[in-house]
């Protein structure tokens, strides 16, 4: 357990150093980055773009982006993957709204068309959060639960998700307000 | 019969608005407020941060799906041939004044820094509201920067339409108090010196064409900035510090 953490520990600092040289101008060094982390965030944006070809455009310009910021990334703000993995989610939500898609995978929806088995890039994986946040969220109300995780997968909005789960609107806003409240206490902002 | 119950119980908790925002799913007024807020900076935009975080660890669950092997080669086309295309040296070789150039364009990087920093939860979930997205939709992609200073006073929403090579501004809180000196508008390349896009009044609406050289240089990744400048010899060479508002320019 300990190596594993160690070699997560690694491997995340390499990826901040490539990310650092990225930043310089590094094609290799993007190249790298790219190696280490486009599984990942192919995953991520196939979530929310199932369609393939459409979800490796996307993953395109993420890329891309990453060429472009690189040098906006903060190691003191958080974990490399953490700031790829919203990048390449809001250039997948944003994707889906320009083309006017209602996004609304359900829960599961897509689990049979992701290979979850294989890939080193899991070591950079923030487990520990992940294991965290992944318990809170079972922990809430399924309402609750539901609609979080179709406005962070769907990139929809209030009135969105209570239109796609044909609830009033206050009742929506509800969810996702208790549903907050709930994950704040177990996730324990502020103590932390 | 009861009100409906829309959470409105709750107290007014500001790290619970910030969740709502981080996940996206403000609207309208709300996310107006959201994003003034987390354009101020402090608790809350820290609080948008620690949500983002929480959020991003719920995407690795998504799995991992290995890319075609085009992928790689299609973003590698769309590279800089050379590495020092990209390398922050100024265009011109010549320092046009006194003004530390490579400190302003420090300076601008660090407000392109915090405006990016700000624009990756802006641009996120709920994005701004977007009446005019129909139309936009239709004319193709639009260049676009939203600038706005830390109180909020002095902004800029600007939009470039590369199909028909117009710039429009809107602007706000930028008249300066002498009237000798005005706004003046720049464009700064990624890695390149600062270029003048003219004088801007200080609130309105403005809508101009662009040159083809000027709408070379308002493209994504480039930075928008602006200053006040002495009305006199404008359009200026080199920006004059402090920089009012500094944000990139990204494409909806």
């Amino acid at each position: 357990m300990a190596q594993g953490t160690d070699e997560a520990a690694a491997r995340r600092q390499q990826l901040v150093l490539a990310l650092e040289r990225v930043a310089t101008g590094d094609r290799d060094a993007l190249r790298q980055v790219y190696e280490m982390t486009s599984a990942k965030l192919l995953g991520i944006i196939v979530r929310i773009l199932p369609d393939r070809e459409q979800a490796e455009d996307v993953l395109q310009d993420v890329y891309f982006k990453v060429w472009r910021r690189a040098g906006r990334y903060d190691a003191s703000l958080g974990s490399p993957i953490s700031w790829l993995a919203v990048i390449a989610r809001n250039a997948a939500v944003d994707e889906a709204r320009r083309n006017g898609r209602t996004p609304a995978s359900e829960d599961g929806e897509l689990e049979n068309i992701v290979d979850d088995a294989q890939l080193p890039d899991d070591f950079l994986c923030e487990a520990e959060m992940h294991a965290e946040v992944r318990r809170c969220l079972d922990e809430l109300e399924e309402n609750q639960r539901r609609s979080i995780r179709m406005a962070f997968f769907g990139g929809l909005t209030h009135s969105q998700l209570a239109e796609a789960l044909a609830v009033p609107l206050g009742t929506m806003k509800s969810w996702i307000r208790r549903g907050l409240a709930n994950l704040k206490g177990c996730l324990g902002h502020g103590t932390a | 019969m009861a009100p409906p119950d829309d959470g409105s119980d709750l107290p007014d908790d500001p790290v619970i608005r910030a969740g709502e925002y981080a996940l996206g799913v403000l609207e309208g007024e709300e996310l107006a407020a959201a994003q003034r807020e987390a354009i101020a900076g402090g608790d809350f935009a820290a609080a948008v941060a620690w949500w983002q975080q929480k959020f991003a660890a719920l995407a690795e669950e998504a799995g991992s799906l290995v890319p075609s092997t085009g992928v790689w080669n299609a973003i590698a086309l769309r590279l800089p041939s050379r590495a020092t295309d990209e390398v922050p040296t100024p265009a011109h070789p010549a320092e046009p004044s006194g003004i530390g150039g490579w400190k302003l364009l420090a300076a601008l990087a660090t407000a392109a820094a915090i405006a990016a920093a700000v624009t990756l939860f802006v641009a996120t979930p709920g994005g701004p509201p977007r009446p005019v997205e129909p139309v936009t939709r239709e004319a193709g992609p639009q260049i676009i920067a939203q600038l706005q200073s830390e109180d909020g006073e002095s902004r800029i929403a600007s939009r470039i339409d590369p199909d028909t090579g117009r710039l429009n501004l809107s602007i706000a809180g930028l008249t300066p108090e002498d009237e000798a000196r005005s706004a003046e508008l720049w464009v700064i390349p990624e890695g390149g010196a600062p270029r003048s896009l003219g004088l801007i009044p200080g609130d309105g609406e403005v809508t101009r064409s662009l040159s083809a050289e000027e709408a070379s240089l308002l493209i994504e990744g480039a930075t928008l900035a602006v200053t006040h400048e002495d009305r006199a010899g404008a359009p200026h060479e080199a920006p004059t510090p402090p920089i009012l508002l500094a944000g990139p320019l990204s494409r909806l």
